[in-house]
């Protein structure tokens, strides 16, 4: 706990029983934007109140910049006007009285009048709102408005920053530039940024670290590139809405050549280790890992590899025929969905992109040949194997 | 003109006003944002002066300022004087008359208070006070406004209640109301057709200017 | 902020305390056309005290005095509603009788009758549905005094059921007097003056109980009340009780 108290980033570990249940751990480092992502009632905008103050029915700790604001066991517990916390509001939470100026003036209120005044007028200038400092809040479009939420959770040099939700009431024009211009301005702040959303594409475009919420609880906390490589569960990724997961049976382990062997169905797949975390992992779990295990596995879109017909198909490993069961045309893509011949209840679905259109017509009923490539294919081990059915499929991120 | 009976009602509705206000403020807030588990039982007790006739709360109000309750010998020890057919009665009596005009609008208006706002201002790092008057009460502005304005026109109206508690004392408790049923049984219906007008015209402009002032507030929101 | 600004200025500008020193008189309500003429007489030898007047019925003077009512003097239009408050210690003394009253039965048109039993008989003859003016027997002495009366006539006990009860003597004659009722039993030093000879006519007193109008101090009765129950016993009083149609002796 000391050595985290001095280190000056936010650091968490809380648990609520509440109606919203909490319990997890977290840290986000100074100038590290960490996206909280998960299904609505997964407990993203009851944590960010948690930290803000606003939620009093939480116990753990919290420290930010060296401070601790909670310790429940030492009884510190500050209110939110004594933790420095700069909040944007899913709604912004506008004062509907007060002009814009006004509204970032009231985060600085303990200072003199003159600093106040021209403090604000700078962090407006900053957002991009010179000249509309008169307005009042129903005069503002909806972009406007975010960005004053903006400037009046900044303008009182915040120890830590929390976006709830921020880009999600305006149009999609909007949220695109929006996105841009808070990509840009973090690189200037030293500060912790959490950002909610149930955008996945804003978490990946936006995020260092992305932790996956679900029912309180961090499910995985990773960077966007190896999050959406390598979910750490059957569950994550169910939740971060990855189609194609699979259940196989574990043949073999071939250690020396990094490869496993599983039974799919009755079609052989082999799965190629690619670094020596993964060996290690396999190496942590041997103990489990026998023969008829049962494995969970995805097959994400990087993997699946198309092919005319048979003959170029057997060139690759993992290949099997399959029928196209549908076929829509979605703008610029095409979206498949196929029945594997040797498992037809196991249906995969992909996009394809349109150059590879104009080359070929696919119409169900049409055979296709796949084969997974067996570098990018996804295997749960056993221990981070959850019961996937928790998951429905109506809780997924969009 | 019964100069004395209309300082009287103005007096009374004033006083009324002006001592509710804070009770309704921290009353309403209560009952919207932090409704209690009994709050149907809370809320029934508020607005029972509503539904009630004023004869009921006249019977009730005349028991607990007799000289020989407890409330009338505890004003008498402390003020020296009978708290029964006093000013000080009605006024009394007029608080829990009008305590439902003066909780319904403002708990209204906290309710349609976006709590995000005030949470807002909580996290800016507004003290409880400032909060108070920087945030909640100009969002409100329009709720108390109501509670003030039909507090202070109910009051002027009131009649059965003041006729049975006041004793129609002049300079005392002979209200403006009260004074009109004088004139009136006195033959006297110019002065009561002067006063009944008069009357009339304030509870209007009151009722009047309210609605603009409201909807200036709503314009200056939306 | 600003309104309250107004109505305080407003309410400190009306309230002028006035100079002279006031006591409270609870009068039964029919001594409202007499009362002025009483207070102007009576400020004409003391300047200096002024009556704060309030009409009513007497019964609930009573039950108000009983109850802690700040009245110095008492003047009930019966003895029946003084003796508790004599009896309950309430007083400085037994008081005094200051005027008899006496009933009068009014008609809003005129009528050819010479006696009130005839012109109630030649009205109910003609109206289908007769009603009554009167003040409440429960609490004001006129309306018993009306009740007795009504007794002794014929269809006396119908008239009374579907009478319309004032609050106090004045109300009943107000009732008729706004044309809301065609006849009552009312007051007769209320109606001397107010209508026309012809439509009018006066009950004599031994046909309903006795209206002995007793005065009373009450305890917390100072100078000036003492001073105004004195002038009140005065011939100049007397005189003036007279003239607005109140009897003294019986």
């Amino acid at each position: 706990m000391d050595a985290a108290l001095m280190s000056s980033g936010l650091h968490l570990s809380l648990s609520s029983s509440g109606v919203i249940p909490l319990h997890l751990q977290l840290d986000c480092a100074q100038g590290e934007l960490l996206a909280l992502v998960g299904p609505s009632g997964s407990g993203k905008t009851t944590l960010l109140r948690a930290l803000a103050g606003l939620y009093p029915e939480v116990q753990g700790v919290i420290s930010c910049a060296g401070e601790t604001w909670l310790d429940s066991r030492r009884a510190i517990r500050r209110s939110p006007q004594q933790r420095q916390v700069g909040m944007v509001f899913q709604h912004y939470a506008l004062f509907p009285h007060l002009t814009v100026q006004q509204n970032v003036e009231m985060a600085l209120l303990q200072q003199p009048l003159r600093v106040r005044q021209q403090a604000a007028r700078e962090m407006l200038a900053r957002v991009k709102l010179s000249g509309l400092e008169e307005r009042l809040p129903a005069q503002l479009s909806g972009g406007q408005k975010q960005r004053v939420a903006l400037a009046r959770a900044l303008v009182g040099e915040p120890k830590l920053l929390l976006l709830d939700e921020p880009f999600a009431a305006v149009d999609q024009q909007t949220r695109y530039k929006l996105r841009r211009e808070l990509a840009q301005l973090r690189h200037s702040l030293q500060l912790p940024i959490l950002l909610v959303t149930h955008d996945l594409e804003e978490a990946q475009q936006l995020a260092d670290q992305i932790c996956v919420l679900h029912r309180g609880q961090a499910l995985q906390v990773a960077s966007p590139s190896s999050l959406m490589r390598a979910p750490a569960t059957p569950e994550v990724a169910k939740l971060l809405g990855m189609q194609n997961l699979f259940r196989g049976e574990l043949r073999q382990l071939d250690l020396s050549e990094k490869r496993i062997h599983l039974d799919w169905q009755g079609l052989p797949l082999q799965w190629q280790l690619t670094s020596t975390q993964h060996v290690a992992a396999i190496e942590f779990h041997r103990a489990q890992l026998q023969p008829g295990q049962a494995l969970q596995w995805l097959a994400p879109p990087a993997s699946i590899q198309l092919f005319r017909d048979a003959a170029a198909a057997a060139t690759a490993l993992n290949a099997f025929p399959a029928i196209v069961e549908e076929s829509v045309l979605l703008g610029p893509h095409l979206s498949l969905r196929v029945r594997p011949c040797h498992a037809p209840d196991w249906p995969l679905s992909f996009y394809l992109s349109q150059n590879f259109l104009e080359q070929e017509a696919w119409q169900p009923g049409e055979t296709l040949h796949l084969a997974l490539h067996p570098q990018r294919l996804h295997l749960f081990l056993p221990a981070n194997t959850v019961d996937a059915r928790e998951i429905t499929a109506g809780e997924r991120p969009v | 003109m019964d100069w004395s009976a209309l300082s009287i009602s103005l007096k009374l509705a004033f006083w009324t006003s002006v001592l509710l206000l804070p009770l309704g403020l921290v009353l309403g807030r209560w009952l919207a944002w932090y409704p209690p588990r009994a709050a149907a039982w809370v809320h029934s007790l508020i607005f029972l002066p509503l539904v009630l006739p004023p004869t009921v709360l006249g019977y009730y109000a005349l028991l607990a300022i007799a000289p020989d309750a407890p409330l009338g010998m505890l004003w008498q020890s402390l003020s020296g004087r009978s708290l029964a057919f006093s000013f000080e009665a009605l006024l009394l009596v007029s608080l829990v008359a009008n305590l439902p005009f003066v909780v319904q609008p403002i708990s209204n208006s906290y309710q349609a208070l976006d709590r995000d706002i005030y949470d807002a201002g909580r996290v800016c790092g507004l003290a409880p006070w400032s909060l108070f008057w920087r945030i909640e009460l100009p969002l409100i502005w329009p709720g108390v406004l109501s509670a003030t304005m039909l507090t202070f026109t109910h009051t002027l109206g009131e009649f059965g209640v003041v006729l049975m508690v006041g004793g129609n004392l002049a300079g005392e408790t002979r209200t403006l109301s009260i004074a009109i049923y004088d004139e009136v049984q006195a033959l006297n219906m110019s002065a009561a057709g002067q006063m009944s007008l008069f009357l009339l015209l304030l509870a209007f402009s009151a009722l009047l200017w309210m609605q603009w002032q409201n909807r200036r507030a709503r314009r200056l929101m939306l | 902020m600003r309104l309250y600004l107004l109505i305080l200025t407003g309410i400190l500008s009306f309230a002028s305390p006035s100079q002279a020193e006031s006591f409270r008189v609870a009068a039964a309500a029919d001594l409202q056309q007499a009362m002025p003429h009483l207070v102007a007489a009576f400020q004409q030898v003391y300047p200096q005290y002024e009556p704060q007047v309030t009409l009513g019925s007497s019964g609930v003077f009573s039950s108000q005095l009983r109850q802690g009512a700040p009245f110095q003097l008492f003047m009930s239009a019966s003895s029946v509603y003084v003796e508790p408050l004599v009896a309950a210690g309430l007083t400085q003394d037994e008081g005094h009788i200051y005027a008899y009253g006496t009933l009068a039965l009014v008609s809003r048109s005129p009528l050819h009758a010479e006696s009130a039993q005839a012109a109630l008989a030649a009205w109910q003859a003609k109206t289908s549905r007769p009603r009554l003016a009167l003040a409440n027997p429960r609490h004001a002495p006129y309306g018993q005094a009306a009740q007795d009366w009504l007794l002794t006539q014929p269809k006396g006990q119908v008239l009374l059921n579907s009478a319309v009860l004032g609050e106090n003597a004045a109300q009943a004659v107000q009732f008729v007097f706004s044309g809301a009722l065609e006849m009552g039993v009312l007051a007769w030093p209320l109606v001397q003056q107010r209508f026309p000879e012809a439509s009018v006519w006066r009950i004599p007193p031994e046909s309903h109980r006795l209206l002995d109008q007793r005065m009373v101090l009450m305890h917390s009765a100072g100078d000036a009340a003492r001073a105004f129950y004195h002038f009140l016993q005065s011939k100049e009083a007397r005189a003036i009780f007279q003239a607005q149609g109140f009897d003294w002796v019986p």
